[in-house]
């Protein structure tokens, strides 16, 4: 229900200056703007791999800066081999809608050599005081000792984006939620939110108590998805839309896990709270234009022939929403999502940072699924 | 829905707001409130995937127009009146489809019979399950009528009964007087439990009014000081710079009173007033702004004139252009005692407000259009810093509705320099400088809130008696005492000298906003 704009980076700033001096400098830029009155929110802390990822973050970090104003501090993990100084590149940030009305600090910052290890550090004296530290990572989450736990530990709020990753990080992710997160820490997936517009279009065919009736006798799942990245046989976003189902509907994992292949996929054997079995399936449905692992397809059916399906037309974000149950009037309907971009999902993410239980939920279930010995 | 809380998939997500699948019926679709309100809402709920799909939006009214044409007159409003525009062309391709449209007179029963088979029809092609949102845009003559038809149709759901819902929504004026706003209600109340009535009351849909409640019970620091051993009084200002804008006809009968201070102005107070909620739902909430109403200290007939003061604008300048007065605008009597300005001293009989005066002010062609809540808080014991101090005002909290939602705290600050001199600065939060997002419209909220089945925002029937039980004999009262001499204030002025000297009397001015 609400409309974002966006910020620009504008003078006074950006500009290069010793790590030591980047407060002063910040201090220095708004003077220069008459030390207008502002507001802050948070701390925005997005870490990155790549000049790519860097790019990426800064404008998504300039998109929603503008809905929740405060400081941004952008880090690049640069080469782990040379030592230089870190790089720092300061500026305000201005609200694109409004001219002349600021709203954030941009910090970006360049690390090398032996000053990763100390990045945590780096970052936390430049935090803005008083107002949560909010991490987001993009790339492979790395398992500890290492710089997103040091990071992480230090935040309120931690999110990954599971479409830059792999199967094993959500296994990490997993083991940080359980072994080291604080109870009032949220830790959340960008790719987790892409996935609401499909649970709630999936949710949406058992309002009914018909349908529900059929919800209850259903046998299997069958999620298909673009290619994965990296070989895996399943992308991390279908596996958390399968752990979400899975817990939703107390679905047990059995003690071994082992893949079945099927055409296209391969299916784990499941079994639902009655004893029954219930099959899990990931299948291939490769559609050039889509992100690598972007869902296409969602169904869920019985052996008595109810069906409830999901189904993205080509690559749109059109989905066709259709099924049998009987009993039930299901008329097909178009559905359309919303685009899948970074910036809405950090938005949505900042606009409710609360602990998401689903979210760790669904990893809980999943992440035993791809423990290892997965790959195909 | 009890179905919603038996889906398993649903759970957690409700978060997102999405309304249930609904055949929502508007009563009165050829007219203003539908192109300028309801329909852009409602598409911006669409664009915003807040309507469920196989949602459906069926007009009806007099007007016999065929599907298309109803169609293409809502597209074009919603391009003309949408607040994000140009229109999204893919979200209006599916919106479009869910609009349907079934003509008839109000009291005409064969309509009804239409409507009946039009809506099973919806039911079995779109699935929206016996669901119905009927929303009211009629002048409130027909909101019995309309009741009635639907009941004898059987068109209206029970109110216990889970499966389904039937949901009315009534725009206000909810009566003119408490004899009249009670006769409405028994007449609702013949066909719908209290449960399924919805009175609109815009002004609950706005951002900065529900911003009053996170103030209020999300901070901790202003609670302790909201009430009588720390506040000296407040003052309630809605201000148009408008004048009737052609509603004439429906002014002459209304005024000032009625217009606002019955419902958007007592709304206000009841927020600022009300003890806090046991928690925030519907019934909590509007337990707790009813008791604000029933504290308030009825006025006794002989102080009406000192307690309260009324206004009509006559010729004025504002911004260099000169402005008729209100006698002389289109369906206005040229010798009209209608009130276009009203002000009141109200006193709150209870533990947090006895003693603390409210003032509330509203008027029409005022100087500038702003609605504000001013909490003037008490002064300081002991002048400590001598004269510069004496100088400066007591602390005081403006709550700015309308335009520039935001807050601002004035408080004494030492003036650097040498000496010890104090100046009041203001510590000032603006809602669009600190979010740089626009906010939905107040309709797509309370339509949202309506199929959720979430009537916090909504007036209760028991919050209307109690503000017409307060208005009624100060309304009588002004109709039997001698005509006032009117006009008595200039358009683009502050209003007249009595909502001076109501203040002045206790030593007190009305803040210039």
């Amino acid at each position: 229900m609400e409309e974002a704009v966006t910020a620009t980076s504008v003078p006074p700033g950006p500009i290069e200056v010793p790590i030591d001096q980047a407060e002063s400098a910040i201090n220095r830029a708004w003077l220069s703007l008459g030390d207008p009155a502002r507001a802050r929110t948070l701390n925005l802390v997005c870490v990155c791999q790549n000049d790519a990822e860097l790019d990426y973050a800064v404008h998504a970090a300039r998109d929603v800066i503008p809905g929740h104003p405060g400081r941004v501090i952008v880090v690049k993990l640069d080469s782990p081999v040379g030592d230089a100084p870190v790089l720092t590149r300061v500026g305000l940030l201005e609200d694109v809608s409004k001219p002349g009305a600021y709203v954030g600090e941009s910090l970006v910052l360049t690390v090398r050599g032996s000053a990763r290890e100390h990045v945590a550090t780096v970052v936390e004296r430049l935090l803005a005081p008083g107002v949560p530290v909010v991490l987001w990572w993009l790339g492979d989450v790395p398992d500890e000792p290492s710089a997103f736990v040091r990071l992480a530990d230090r935040s309120d709020v931690v999110t990954v984006d599971s479409s830059q990753i792999d199967l094993t990080d959500l296994t990490t992710l997993h083991r940080y939620v359980t072994q080291r997160a604080r109870p009032t820490q949220s830790i959340s997936d960008i790719e987790w939110l892409r996935l609401r517009p499909w649970q709630e279009s999936l949710a949406r065919f058992f309002d009914d108590p018909a349908t529900l009736a059929g919800l209850s006798r259903a046998e299997s799942l069958e999620l298909a998805f673009h290619t994965p990245s990296r070989g895996d046989f399943a992308s991390a976003k279908a596996a958390l839309f399968a752990g979400w189902f899975a817990a939703r509907l107390t679905l047990r994992t059995p003690a071994t896990i082992r893949w079945a292949p099927r055409e296209n996929g391969r299916a784990l054997w499941l079994s639902r709270p009655d004893g029954q079995p219930f099959a899990l399936t990931m299948t291939i449905d490769h559609r050039p234009g889509l992100h690598e692992g972007a869902l296409t397809r969602v169904t869920v059916s019985s052996a008595v022939g109810d069906r409830f399906e999901l189904e993205r037309e080509g690559a749109s974000r059109v989905l066709a929403w259709r099924g049998a149950c009987a009993g039930a009037v299901l008329p097909e309907a178009v559905l359309r999502i919303g685009p899948p971009d970074t910036p809405r999902m950090l938005r949505r993410l900042l606009d409710r940072p609360e602990r998401d239980e689903l979210f760790l939920e669904a990893l809980a279930q999943a992440a035993p699924w791809f423990g290892g010995g997965y790959r195909s | 829905m009890t179905t919603t809380m038996e889906n398993p998939l649903r759970a957690g997500l409700d978060d997102e707001r999405l309304a249930p699948p609904c055949a929502i019926v508007i009563f009165g679709a050829s007219g203003d409130l539908t192109r300028r309100k309801l329909v852009p809402a409602l598409y911006h709920l669409q664009l915003s995937r807040m309507l469920a799909p196989g949602s459906a939006v069926v007009g009806f009214a007099r007007k016999d127009v065929g599907v298309e044409e109803f169609r293409r007159e809502q597209r074009e409003a919603t391009a003309q009146f949408a607040r994000s525009k140009p229109v999204d062309t893919e979200a209006w391709a599916t919106f479009e489809p869910s609009l349907s449209y079934v003509h008839g007179t109000f009291d005409e029963p064969e309509a009804y019979a239409r409507l009946k088979a039009h809506l099973e029809t919806v039911d079995a092609t779109m699935g929206t399950r016996g669901n119905r949102l009927f929303y009211f845009a009629t002048p409130p003559e027909f909101f019995s009528v309309i009741a009635k038809h639907l009941k004898a149709a059987g068109l209206v759901a029970d109110a216990a009964d889970r499966s389904r819902f039937t949901r009315v929504i009534v725009e206000k004026p909810f009566g003119s007087n408490l004899e009249s706003s009670r006769a409405l209600d028994r007449a609702l109340h013949e066909v719908l439990d209290e449960s399924q009535i919805y009175r609109i009351d815009h002004y609950l849909g706005k951002e900065a009014v529900q911003n009053l409640l996170a103030f209020r019970f999300g901070n901790a620091i202003f609670e302790p000081l909201w009430r009588r051993e720390f506040i000296d009084h407040v003052q309630i200002t809605v201000a148009e710079e408008i004048g009737i804008e052609g509603r004439g006809k429906f002014y002459e009968g209304a005024g000032a009173t009625r217009d606002i201070i019955q419902n958007h102005l007592f709304q206000l107070l009841m927020l600022v007033a009300m003890e806090p909620p046991s928690a925030f739902d519907a019934d909590a909430v509007r337990d707790e702004k009813v008791k604000v109403l029933r504290a308030l200290r009825p006025m006794s007939r002989d102080r009406i004139p000192e307690l309260t003061a009324r206004g009509q604008y006559g010729r004025g300048t504002l911004g260099g252009g000169l402005l008729p007065a209100y006698r002389e605008e289109q369906d206005v009597s040229p010798n009209s005692r209608t009130e276009t300005y009203a002000a009141m001293r109200v006193e709150i009989e209870n533990w947090r407000w006895q003693g603390v005066p409210f003032y509330i002010r509203t008027g029409k062609r005022l100087t500038r259009r702003v609605t504000e809540i001013a909490v003037r808080f008490k002064g300081i014991p002991v002048a400590l810093f001598g004269r510069s101090q004496a100088e400066t005002a007591p602390n005081e909290l403006v709550l700015r509705i309308q335009p520039d939602e935001g807050i601002t705290l004035r408080f004494a600050a030492k003036q650097p320099g040498s000496h010890m001199v104090l100046r009041d600065v203001n510590m000032d939060f603006r809602y669009g400088a600190t979010w740089g997002r626009t906010s939905a419209d107040a309709y797509e909220r309370l339509i949202l809130d309506a199929l959720l089945g979430d009537a916090t925002l909504f007036a209760r029937d028991d919050e209307v008696d109690e503000a017409w039980r307060y208005v009624s004999p100060i309304l009588e009262a002004w109709a039997e005492m001698p005509a006032p001499s009117f006009p008595n204030y200039a358009a683009g002025t502050w209003g007249p000298a009595s909502a001076e000297a109501l203040v002045e009397r206790d030593g007190r001015r009305w803040r210039r906003p």
